[in-house]
């Protein structure tokens, strides 16, 4: 191991070079571009066969020409999904889709639509990871998926930390080279252009200007934006984005050395697992698989780095105006906008032409803060502050007429759905391609649940999702409350899924001089240790809990008889988890509240049959054992 | 004057004009061609080169647009262009009001054709110009400073397409002022183009640019070297200098119906004026060099909405705006440089229209007055008034005019402390709160 002052000066020397190339990246762009794309061209050339003139859906989704009319139905933001299509690989699963359905035709484009050595290369890599069937792989179809251009909800994603590493991975090569895809092509059309325009120039005819052939720009170069939540992550992406790329444009990587050490790779990162393995040594290294597998990594999430492809080479680190991807976590951006508030001479139009974005792992990111990931959406395809250097004779009529958030393609995938997620969907995504989204009938959980404990659902009614949170905290404090006031008996575990709820009912629980203690968002180590300690032995009766906590702790409570579900866990697993927390055999009570508002959760625990009932029945209280 | 019947007899399409600008014409209500536009237009269509003598309000923004839009329309069925050549005229104008006129007579002449049309001036968010010039506008109007910013600092703009080239007020553009953005423009923009200069005046330095920059120039005078509109009543009247006041009320007071501007020597005056008429109850904003660009357009904006119907302005007001309504001038100071006195009255009488011009001449300006008679060859006759109606609102006047100087003095007294700052409030209270002002004296 390096001495520090000697990693100091490393990093120091490492920087100087980063700003050094940076400075040289607009020469650098200039030289990439006015390559004439001799192989790009030859590729197209063998590609377009006779019987494949047809436009790849590329150059279909951005020359079509969106009218005011059009725009303005849009802004309506009402969806009518008019189809659906069971989905092969997931059980009891489905999409369905606004407009036409495109998914029961195969895919007859040529490459499904890649570029010729897009194709080539993921077709390599399919086969050297032992694949067989290209066709009817997953990631070809979720690739043609996204290769449609609509916007698309994927809330059934299994996450890699989570015996769905597979399945992830195969998503996951499917928007990354959907990605590719959609930079390359875009790239060659401003290289082709460029050769033109230079030929035209060469030949001593003076202009270039008429006509709508030199569309091909927006305001700014990056295209696509990958939201993420964590660096570790981030590592896992950008890793496999470098090795989807064929192998000609990479050549060379720049600043790979530095990316491993800003996201920290295996062997890098072993300081911080040492760390954590201090602390472990300390606990009980108890905590579940995919708790371990999610967080083994750097768990960071502040980072922001763009990466630029050239002909022959993939920048990481690239200036955020000159890169074709950004790949950043919600808060970073948002640290960003605070900053470009504050100085007038920072600013973050480079998110004004962004034309797919890809939210990954949205269900981390919703126990992280939701709200950041609504304001970049928000702030994507803004007419820009001022001007960047683009010719703006070659600027798309679509962004100058402020339409490009209807241009823009947003994909959004996750474990489960929240209506966080469908709200970000139904109201910033405005598509004029239409969505897709997936919907599960879902079996539950409750043949996980070990403990022998009668779980007592209790229905409280609400007008409107507005008043949920009111209603149910009155039914709490009328209806629960009073139970649990009087009795001797403690272990009283109060389960919220969210941090509001955490807060009104710590709030409530104070005004009423209970005997309880907190595990909350902010509470520090020693006070959590305390409170644990407290709660088993008694002294104090009642814990109140979130499900926030438990994601980043995953903590084994102990000491729980009487557990009351004030709102139920958005993550499943949670549910029987908790449950199963309960100790002892006598007297055990378990209760949930619920609404008809609870749908999403309620049905990923205990079925979507059951859930209907449940929710529609006259009666108001059910039973599982 | 047989000449002349001829002349009127002509119409639109008489001109050579394409049909879908004779229906523009038509549209907009222009029944006739006007006297320049006559003029003009056929030697524009044979494509010469031309300069104009003409003041604002004859017609000249039609007699340039008309033909550059039959030459685009032409271009554009001829060479099979799938749309219209882009950056195919450029128009430059001293001011950015005018600019502003000029491009809104283009887009109102163009509306069938779907013409593009792009204003560059300054004082507007650069990259919403920017914006406008991406959409491949095939006329570009502007003021040379901010052409010359987009010319170097917008990527992929540039004139080297420039079919048709117009100086508009070309004696103002030539001040040294605009010499260096001029020189840049010129420049850049092709030799193998059409060259139109319009000007008010012939001065030397117009000479020489013609020299430069046309090519076997038509000359067109659209009327003799300094004369007014036929269809402009001017009349004067010879009053002694303490009644001035009182005479601009009775005035105002008769004719209250009517669009009016009054022209004054300095922009003190203008404010100190609209202060007094806003005490009776006329509606009058000032508007002068004083005043920022927005606070300008902002005044202009009441006037033009017929919120306020009476101008008060100083000699910058006489130019290049482009007022169709006025119905009255009133040369409350007259103008020590009787070439203004041609532009001031030529803000009324535009267009065919009739309009009245009233000078008020006190025992001091005699001296000028006769030189205006002279200049435009004519005695005036004299504006009739019985001298005791008119000393009926002395009272009044007097009193308000104390009022005035009141206020003013207070502002006056913030000038001095706060610099500059408070001029832009000052006209605030007469864009803001119109009311107020007026109420307040009233209470009093």
């Amino acid at each position: 191991m390096a001495s520090p002052a000697k990693i100091l000066t490393y990093l120091i020397i490492l920087y100087n070079v980063d700003v050094a190339t940076e400075k040289q990246t607009e020469d650098a762009e200039t030289e990439d571009d006015l390559e004439t794309s001799g192989t790009d061209e030859d590729d197209d050339l063998t590609v377009r066969g006779p019987s494949t003139v047809a436009a790849s859906s590329f150059t279909k989704h951005v020359e079509y020409k969106l009218s005011k009319v059009e725009a303005n139905d849009l802004s309506k933001k009402k969806w009518k999904y008019t189809w659906e299509v069971p989905a092969a690989d997931i059980s009891n699963c489905k999409w369905v889709g606004t407009g036409e359905c495109f998914l029961k035709d195969d895919d007859l484009s040529s490459n499904y639509g890649l570029k010729q050595k897009l194709y080539k290369h993921w077709l390599d890599v399919y086969k050297t990871s032992g694949g067989n069937d290209f066709h009817s792989s997953k990631q070809r179809w979720f690739f043609s998926l996204c290769n449609s251009y609509r916007d698309i909800l994927h809330g059934e994603k299994k996450p890699f930390y989570h015996k769905g590493l597979e399945e992830d991975s195969n998503i996951m090569d499917a928007y990354l080279m959907h990605s590719l895809n959609h930079i390359f092509r875009t790239r060659d059309l401003v290289r082709k252009n460029n050769a033109k325009i230079d030929k035209h120039q060469m030949s001593g005819k003076e202009e270039i200007l008429p006509g709508d052939n030199f569309l091909d720009q927006g305001f700014t170069r990056p295209k696509i934006l990958i939201l993420l939540p964590l660096r570790s992550i981030a590592l896992r992406v950008i890793e496999r984005l470098i090795q989807l790329t064929p192998a000609n444009s990479k050549v060379n990587v720049e600043h790979i050395d530095r990316f491993y050490k800003d996201f920290g790779s295996e062997e890098v990162s072993s300081d911080e697992e040492e760390e954590q393995s201090k602390n472990a040594k300390t606990k009980k290294p108890s905590k579940p698989s995919d708790h371990q597998s999610l967080f083994k990594g750097d768990t960071r999430d502040d980072f922001m780095i763009g990466i630029k492809f050239t002909r022959k080479t993939i920048k990481l680190y690239g200036d955020f105006y000159s890169s074709d991807v950004i790949v950043a976590s919600p808060l970073e951006l948002m640290t960003k906008f605070g900053k470009a508030e504050k100085n007038k001479e920072l600013d973050t139009d480079y998110l004004s032409s962004i034309e797919v974005v890809i939210i990954d792992h949205a269900d981390v990111i919703s126990l992280q803060n939701w709200s950041f990931l609504t304001s970049v959406v928000e702030r994507l395809n803004h007419i820009p502050s001022k001007q960047h250097g683009t010719n703006v004779m070659r600027i798309r009529q679509w962004y100058l007429d402020g339409f490009a958030r209807f241009y823009r393609q947003t994909i959004i995938l996750g474990y489960y759905l929240n209506p966080d997620m469908n709200a970000l969907f139904n109201h910033h995504c405005v598509n004029y391609q239409g969505k897709v989204k997936s919907v599960r009938e879902h079996r539950g959980v409750l043949p996980k649940v070990l403990s022998q404990v009668r779980q007592i659902y209790e229905r409280f009614d609400a007008n409107s999702i507005a008043d949920v949170d009111d209603a149910r905290l009155e039914y709490f404090e009328k209806k629960v409350f009073p139970k649990i006031k009087d009795s001797d008996q403690g272990g009283i575990m109060l389960f919220a899924s969210s941090y509001f709820e955490f807060v009104r009912l710590r709030n409530f629980l104070k005004s009423q001089n209970a005997s309880f203690c907190l595990l909350g968002d902010y509470t520090n180590q020693k006070d959590i240790s305390r409170a644990r300690v407290w709660f088993f032995e008694g002294k104090r009766k009642i814990m109140l809990y979130t499900e926030r906590i438990h994601f980043y702790r995953r903590y084994k409570i102990r000491g729980i008889r009487n557990l009351i579900i004030y709102s139920l866990p958005e993550r499943k697993e949670f549910y029987y988890e908790i449950v199963n927390m309960l100790e002892g055999s006598d007297d055990l009570a378990c209760t949930v509240l619920f609404s008809q508002y609870d749908k999403l959760q309620l049905e990923r625990i205990v079925g979507t049959a059951p859930a209907k009932r449940m929710i529609k029945s006259e009666k108001g209280v059910f039973v599982f054992c | 004057m047989a000449e002349e019947e001829k002349e009127e007899m002509k119409s639109f399409k008489d001109l050579g004009l394409c049909e879908e600008l004779v229906e523009a014409c038509d549209s907009l209500g222009w029944k006739n061609p006007t006297k320049i536009q006559v003029e003009a237009i056929p030697h524009a269509l044979e494509g010469k080169d031309m300069i104009g003598l003409a003041q604002t309000g004859s017609g000249k923004t039609g007699a340039f647009a008309l033909p550059i839009l039959h030459a685009l329309l032409e271009s554009h069925s001829k060479q099979g262009y799938k749309s219209a050549p882009v950056f195919f005229a450029l128009v430059l104008s001293p001011t950015r009001e005018l600019a502003i006129q000029i491009a809104e007579q283009f887009e109102a002449l163009g509306s069938g054709i779907s013409l593009k049309c792009a204003v560059l001036v300054g004082g507007v968010d650069i990259m919403q110009q920017q914006i406008a010039l991406g959409k491949r506008p095939h006329i570009i109007v502007g003021t040379p400073g901010r052409l010359v910013d987009h010319l170097t600092n917008t990527k992929g703009f540039s004139l080297r397409m420039l079919k048709y080239l117009v100086l508009d007020e070309a004696d103002r553009l030539l001040n040294e002022d605009f010499e260096k953005a001029l020189d840049d423009i010129l420049n850049v923009i092709p030799r193998d183009r059409h060259t139109y200069l319009f000007s008010a005046t012939m001065t030397k330095k117009v000479k020489k640019l013609q020299r430069a920059c046309l090519r076997n120039p038509v000359k067109i005078e659209a009327a003799s070297k300094y004369s007014t509109v036929d269809t402009l009543k001017q009349q004067y009247r010879f009053i002694p200098a303490k009644y001035k006041d009182c005479y601009l009320v009775y005035i105002l007071t008769e004719m209250s119906g009517c669009t009016s501007m009054v022209f004054t020597r300095t922009c003190d005056a203008t404010r100190l004026l609209a202060f007094i008429l806003r005490n009776l109850n006329i509606r009058a904003i000032p508007i002068s060099g004083q005043m920022t660009q927005a606070k300008r357009l902002g005044a202009l904006n009441k006037f033009k909405s017929g919120e306020c119907n009476v101008l008060v302005c100083t000699d910058v007001a006489s130019r290049g705006l482009d007022i169709p309504s006025v119905d009255m001038v009133i040369n409350y100071d007259i103008p020590t440089n009787s070439k203004d006195y041609i532009h001031r009255v030529g803000r009324t009488a535009r267009a065919g229209r009739s309009g009245v011009a009233i000078s008020l001449v006190n025992q001091y300006e005699l001296e000028w007055y006769l030189q205006i008679e002279k200049l435009i060859g004519k005695k005036l006759p004299e504006y009739p008034a019985q001298e005791e109606e008119v000393l009926q609102y002395l009272e009044s006047v007097t009193e308000a005019k104390r009022l005035s100087q009141m206020k003013l003095k207070e502002i006056g007294g913030t000038k001095k402390r706060r610099g500059g700052d408070d001029d832009d409030e000052d006209i605030e209270r007469y864009l803001g709160v119109k009311g107020k002002s007026s109420k307040k004296v009233k209470r009093k």
